[in-house]
C-alpha cells in the first residue's frame, strides 16, 4: 500500500512538472504581451521603448523561456509564487483566499452530487419504466447536455431577477455571514452539481439494473427478504463501484467548472482568477492557478483510487 | 408519457429563452438620454454631419462647497464601475489603469480638472505658473491630516510627487519637485507644458501618508491606503468587491454624507443589469459603462443616465507601409466618404452614440467647423478610389478593438467598405491578440477607440507624438511632432490644436466613425456625486454624494 502511494506520488510530481511546463510555454505562445497591455492600460503615462524594455527586464520576461521556468519552479517549491505582472499583488496570498472559496463551492457541489445522483439512479432503476424513471431520464439528459454558463444565466434571470428568491452574484464566506453565504451558494452549487448528478444518476441506474439481474439478488429475493433490505444491503453496495469511479472523474470536472460558474456568478474563486489573468496575459497568475488546480486534481484522483480498496477489499495495491 | 415530459421541458426551455431574449430586445426601444458635453462647450448645430451631443450639460458642482445644510446623511452607495478591482490600491504610483478609480473615496489629489480643462485647486489651495522661475508653485491647504493622524504638508507632497515622477506619472516636462515652504511646493520645468497641472488631477498622483509608508513599508502600504479622503478602506477582495467606511474626521466639515461606498466588480452585462434591478443586499445604485445598448435598456427602466463624451471610435489605417493602398490619402478619404455614420448610429447608437467626423469632438478646443466633415457620399468615394488607382477596390482586414468597438457596427463598416470594392475580412481578436497586433504592426484597419483626454494636446501626443507606441503602422507627417510640442508648451493653445486637427484632416490620418460616451447610470435617489463633469471619466465627488429616500 505504502509503495503504491509513493509510486503514485512520484507520478504526480511528473504530471505536475509536465502540466506546469506546458502551461508556462503555452501562455507565452498566446498573442499579446503583458507589458504592452500594462502600458496601454494607462493613457497618462508616456513611456519610451527603452522604459518598456526596462519593465520587461524587471519582470524577467526578456530571458529564455527555460531559464524563466527554472527560476519560477525554484521559487514555487519554496512557496513563493511571485507578484502579479498586471496588478502587482502577492499571488500566494491571493491564491490562499481564492482556493478557500473554490473548494467550499466545489466540495459542497461534490457532496451533493455524491448523495443526490446515486439516489436518483436507484429510484429510477427500481421504478424502471414508471413516471419517476422517465422524469429522471429527462432531467439527466438536460443536466448532461445543457452548458453551465447558459444554465447559470437562466438561473440568474429566473431566481435572481424575476422571482427575486436568491442573490444573483457575489460570495460571502460562511464564517462571515452564514445565511448570506448559503443563499449566495445555492445557484452556483446547483449549476456545478447538475452535470455530476445527471451523470452519476444514469450510471447508478445502469449499475443497479445490472446488479438486480445477478444470481445473488435472486437468491436474496428467494430467501424472502423484503425490497428495502435487498436494495440497501445487496444492490446499492454492489452497484457503487462504477459510480465511485465516475465520481473521481467528476471531481476533476467540478474543479474545471469553477472557471465558468465563478465567472457567471462573480465569485472570487480560482476559476475567476484564472479567467481574469488569462484575459490580462498575467503569466505568473495563470501558472500559479493552473498549478494549484493540477495539484487538487492529481491528489483527489489518488484519494479516489485509495477509496476503491476500502470499498472493495478484492482490490489489491501492488 | 416520456414524450409528453420531454415536450413539456422543451416548452419550458423555449419559454425561458424567449423570456431572456425579450429582456435584451427592449434595449432598442429607449428614448433619448441626456448627453451633456463637457462644461464650457458650445454645442454644434444639429444636422446630418454634426457630431454634437444632444443636450446641455448639468451645472458643475464646486468640490469645496460648504452648503451641507439639509443634505441627508447615511446610507451606503454601491457602485459597479469599469475598474477591474485587481490592483492593490494603497500606493497610487503602483496602481495602473482603470483601478486608479478605486482611489477616489480614500486618496485625494492636489487639484481637480473639469471636463473643459479648467483646473480647480483642491488639496492645494492655489497654484501659480511662474514662467520666470520655471516652476509651478502649489500652496497647500493647511490643517489637513491623513487618516493616520500625520500632517498633510510640503514634505509629504514632495515625497509623493517624486515617487510619481519616478513612475512616469507626472508630465515629462517636470524636471524636479522641491519644497518651497512648510506648505508650499514647486514643480520645476525647463519648458512649461500644458499637461503639468492636468497630470496632478489624476488619481495616479493622489497623495498618501509618507509617515505610514515609511513606518510600515511598501508591502503594507500597497494594501492599506492612508489618504486624506472622506472614506477609509474597510475591506477589499481583489476582483470581487471593495468597501469603504466614512472618515469621521474628514477635513471638509459636515462631509461626507454617506456612511460608506462599496464597489462590486461585475463584468457580465446581464449580471450588471440584474444587480441594478435588485433590491436589498444585492442592490446596486450606480453603474459606469460604455455599452450603449445597456444604457438604453436601463434608461428605459427609469434610471438616471449621465453621459460624458470620451472620443471617437476610429478606423486607423496601416498607412506607414507605402505598398499598402491605405498609404494613399485618396483611399483614406474614400473610406471616410463611404461610411454612412448616421445609419450606423441609428442602428447601433441607442440614442446615446453620435456620428464622428473629427478626431476632436465638438466639445473641445481643436474641433474644426462642420465644413471639414467628410460625410457620406458614395459617388465621391468611388471617384476617389478611381483616382487612387483602385477602381475595383482591394482586400484588407478590419481588427475590432475588444470591449469598446461594437461588433454589429464593425459588421456595418465592413459592409459599407464593400460598397467601394474594399473587401475587408473582419477579425475580433481578444485583448491580448489585439494588443499584439497594435504593437507589432498590422495590415489593414484597426477599429480603435481614439480617446479624447481633457487636456486635449495629450490626446494628440498619445496617438501621433514621437513616443507613441500604440499605432506602430500609422503614418503621420514629419512636422507633426513639432506641432504637438508647440501646442504642448503654449498655455492658450486653441490655435495650435486647430492646426493639429487640420493636419489630421488634410492627411486623413485616421477616419473617425462614431463618438463613444462613458455613462454613469444611477438610481434617482443618488445625488451630489457630480458624475461626468470631471476630466477623468471615472471621477466623481465622493465627499459630496448623498442618498435621498
Amino acid at each position: 500500500m505504502l509503495s503504491y502511494i509513493l509510486r503514485r506520488l512520484l507520478h504526480a510530481i511528473v504530471i505536475i512538472v509536465l502540466v506546469s511546463f506546458s502551461v508556462f510555454v503555452m501562455v507565452r505562445a498566446l498573442p499579446g504581451d503583458p507589458i504592452e497591455m500594462l502600458v496601454t492600460q494607462n493613457v497618462m503615462v508616456t513611456l519610451t521603448p527603452a522604459d518598456i524594455q526596462e519593465m520587461r527586464h524587471e519582470k524577467g520576461l526578456d530571458r529564455p523561456v527555460l531559464v524563466q521556468y527554472a527560476d519560477w519552479l525554484s521559487k514555487v517549491v519554496q512557496g513563493n509564487f511571485g507578484l502579479s505582472i498586471m496588478h502587482n499583488y502577492d499571488i500566494g496570498k491571493e491564491l490562499a483566499s481564492r482556493v478557500t472559496v473554490s473548494l467550499l463551492l466545489g466540495l459542497t457541489a461534490f457532496v451533493i452530487s455524491l448523495l443526490v445522483g446515486p439516489l436518483l439512479g436507484v429510484i429510477s432503476a427500481i421504478r424502471r419504466g414508471k413516471f419517476i424513471d422517465n422524469l429522471v431520464a429527462v432531467l439527466a439528459n438536460i443536466g448532461i447536455t445543457a452548458p453551465q454558463f447558459w444554465v447559470g444565466i437562466l438561473f440568474i434571470f429566473l431566481f435572481g431577477l424575476k422571482l427575486k428568491w436568491l442573490p444573483s452574484y457575489g460570495y460571502t464566506l460562511p464564517w462571515d455571514n452564514f445565511g448570506m453565504s448559503v443563499r449566495q451558494s445555492i445557484m452556483p452549487v446547483v449549476v456545478i452539481a447538475l452535470g455530476p448528478i445527471a451523470s452519476s444518476a444514469r450510471q447508478m441506474r445502469s449499475s443497479v439494473l445490472e446488479t438486480l439481474g445477478e444470481d445473488y439478488i435472486r437468491t436474496a429475493w428467494a430467501k424472502g427478504l423484503n425490497e428495502k433490505k435487498v436494495i440497501l444491503r445487496h444492490v446499492i453496495k454492489n452497484s457503487l463501484m462504477p459510480v465511485i469511479t465516475l465520481q473521481g472523474t467528476m471531481l476533476r470536472l467540478i474543479v474545471g467548472s469553477a472557471v465558468v460558474v465563478e465567472t457567471v456568478f462573480v465569485i472570487p474563486g480560482m476559476g475567476k482568477l484564472m479567467v481574469d489573468s488569462m484575459l490580462a496575459n498575467d503569466y505568473p497568475v495563470v501558472q500559479a492557478v493552473t498549478l494549484v488546480m493540477t495539484l487538487i486534481v492529481v491528489f483527489s484522483s489518488l484519494i479516489v483510487d485509495l477509496l476503491y480498496g476500502w470499498i472493495d477489499p478484492r482490490i489489491q495495491y501492488e | 408519457m416520456k414524450k409528453a415530459i420531454a415536450i413539456v421541458f422543451a416548452l419550458v426551455l423555449v419559454f425561458s429563452l424567449f423570456a431572456c431574449g425579450t429582456a435584451a430586445n427592449t434595449a432598442t426601444q429607449s428614448g433619448s438620454p441626456a448627453a451633456p458635453p463637457p462644461s464650457g462647450a458650445s454645442p454644434a448645430s444639429p444636422g446630418e454631419t454634426s457630431d454634437a451631443p444632444s443636450t446641455a450639460p448639468a451645472a458643475p458642482v464646486d468640490p469645496l462647497n460648504t452648503d451641507t445644510a439639509g443634505k441627508p446623511t447615511g446610507g451606503i452607495m454601491r457602485i459597479v464601475c469599469t475598474a477591474e478591482g485587481a490592483n492593490p490600491i494603497g500606493v497610487p504610483w503602483l496602481v495602473f489603469g482603470v483601478d486608479t478609480a478605486l482611489l477616489i473615496p480614500v486618496c485625494e489629489t492636489l487639484v481637480f480638472e473639469r471636463t473643459n480643462g479648467d483646473i480647480v485647486p483642491f488639496l492645494a489651495s492655489s497654484y501659480k505658473i511662474d514662467l520666470d522661475n520655471k516652476q509651478v508653485v502649489l500652496d497647500l491647504r493647511q490643517g489637513i491630516k491623513f487618516t493616520d493622524g500625520s500632517d498633510f504638508n510640503a514634505d509629504a507632497v514632495v515625497w509623493n510627487l517624486l515617487n510619481d515622477k519616478k513612475a512616469n506619472y507626472l508630465s515629462t516636462a517636470v524636471t524636479d519637485v522641491v519644497k518651497l515652504g512648510d506648505y508650499q511646493v514647486g514643480l520645476k520645468f525647463e519648458k512649461y507644458a500644458n499637461d503639468i497641472l492636468s497630470a496632478l488631477a489624476s488619481h495616479s498622483n493622489a497623495v498618501i501618508s509618507k509617515a505610514s509608508y515609511e513606518k510600515n513599508g511598501e508591502e503594507w502600504a500597497k494594501e492599506n491606503p492612508v489618504g486624506t479622503g472622506p472614506f477609509m478602506l474597510k475591506s477589499y477582495t481583489h476582483g470581487a468587491s471593495i468597501s469603504y467606511t466614512k472618515n469621521s474626521d474628514y477635513w471638509q466639515k459636515g462631509k461626507p454624507y454617506l456612511d460608506g461606498i462599496e464597489y462590486e466588480f461585475i463584468r457580465d452585462v446581464m449580471t450588471q443589469n440584474v444587480a441594478m434591478q435588485s433590491s436589498g443586499e444585492q442592490s446596486i445604485d450606480v453603474l459606469d459603462t460604455t455599452n450603449g445598448e445597456q444604457v438604453a435598456t436601463l434608461k428605459q427602466m427609469g434610471f438616471n443616465v449621465n453621459l460624458m463624451p470620451i472620443g471617437p471610435i476610429s478606423l486607423v489605417p496601416s498607412s506607414l507601409d507605402q505598398s499598402s493602398p491605405l498609404s494613399k490619402k485618396e483611399v483614406r478619404e474614400a473610406i471616410s466618404y463611404c461610411l454612412d455614420r448616421q445609419s450606423i448610429v441609428d442602428a447601433r447608437g441607442f440614442d446615446v452614440l453620435t456620428p464622428a467626423y473629427q478626431f476632436i469632438g465638438p466639445a473641445w478646443n481643436g474641433h474644426l467647423p462642420d465644413s471639414y466633415n467628410l460625410s457620406y457620399n458614395l459617388d465621391k468615394a468611388k471617384e476617389l478610389m478611381k483616382q487612387a488607382g483602385y477602381p475595383d477596390g482591394f482586400t484588407t482586414t478590419l481588427y475590432a478593438q475588444p470591449a469598446l468597438a461594437d461588433k454589429d457596427a464593425a459588421v456595418a463598416i465592413q459592409s459599407m467598405l464593400g460598397q467601394i470594392g474594399i473587401k475587408a475580412e473582419l477579425q475580433f481578436p481578444d485583448s491580448g491578440g489585439y494588443s499584439a497586433i497594435r504593437k507589432n504592426g498590422w495590415d489593414g484597419l484597426l477599429i480603435q477607440h481614439t480617446r479624447s483626454l481633457t487636456q486635449i494636446v495629450s490626446s494628440f501626443n498619445f496617438y501621433f507624438g514621437k513616443t507613441q507606441m500604440l499605432l506602430s503602422s500609422l503614418w503621420y507627417p514629419d512636422n507633426m511632432e513639432a506641432a504637438i510640442q508647440e501646442a504642448m508648451t503654449t498655455p492658450d493653445n486653441k490655435t495650435q490644436l486647430e492646426t493639429l486637427s487640420k493636419m489630421i484632416y488634410d492627411n486623413m490620418l485616421i477616419v473617425p466613425v462614431y463618438n463613444l460616451v462613458d455613462c454613469w447610470i444611477a438610481k434617482a435617489n443618488i445625488q451630489g456625486a457630480d458624475f461626468t463633469n470631471w476630466g477623468s471619466s471615472t471621477m466623481y465627488l465622493a465627499a459630496d454624494a448623498y442618498m435621498t429616500k
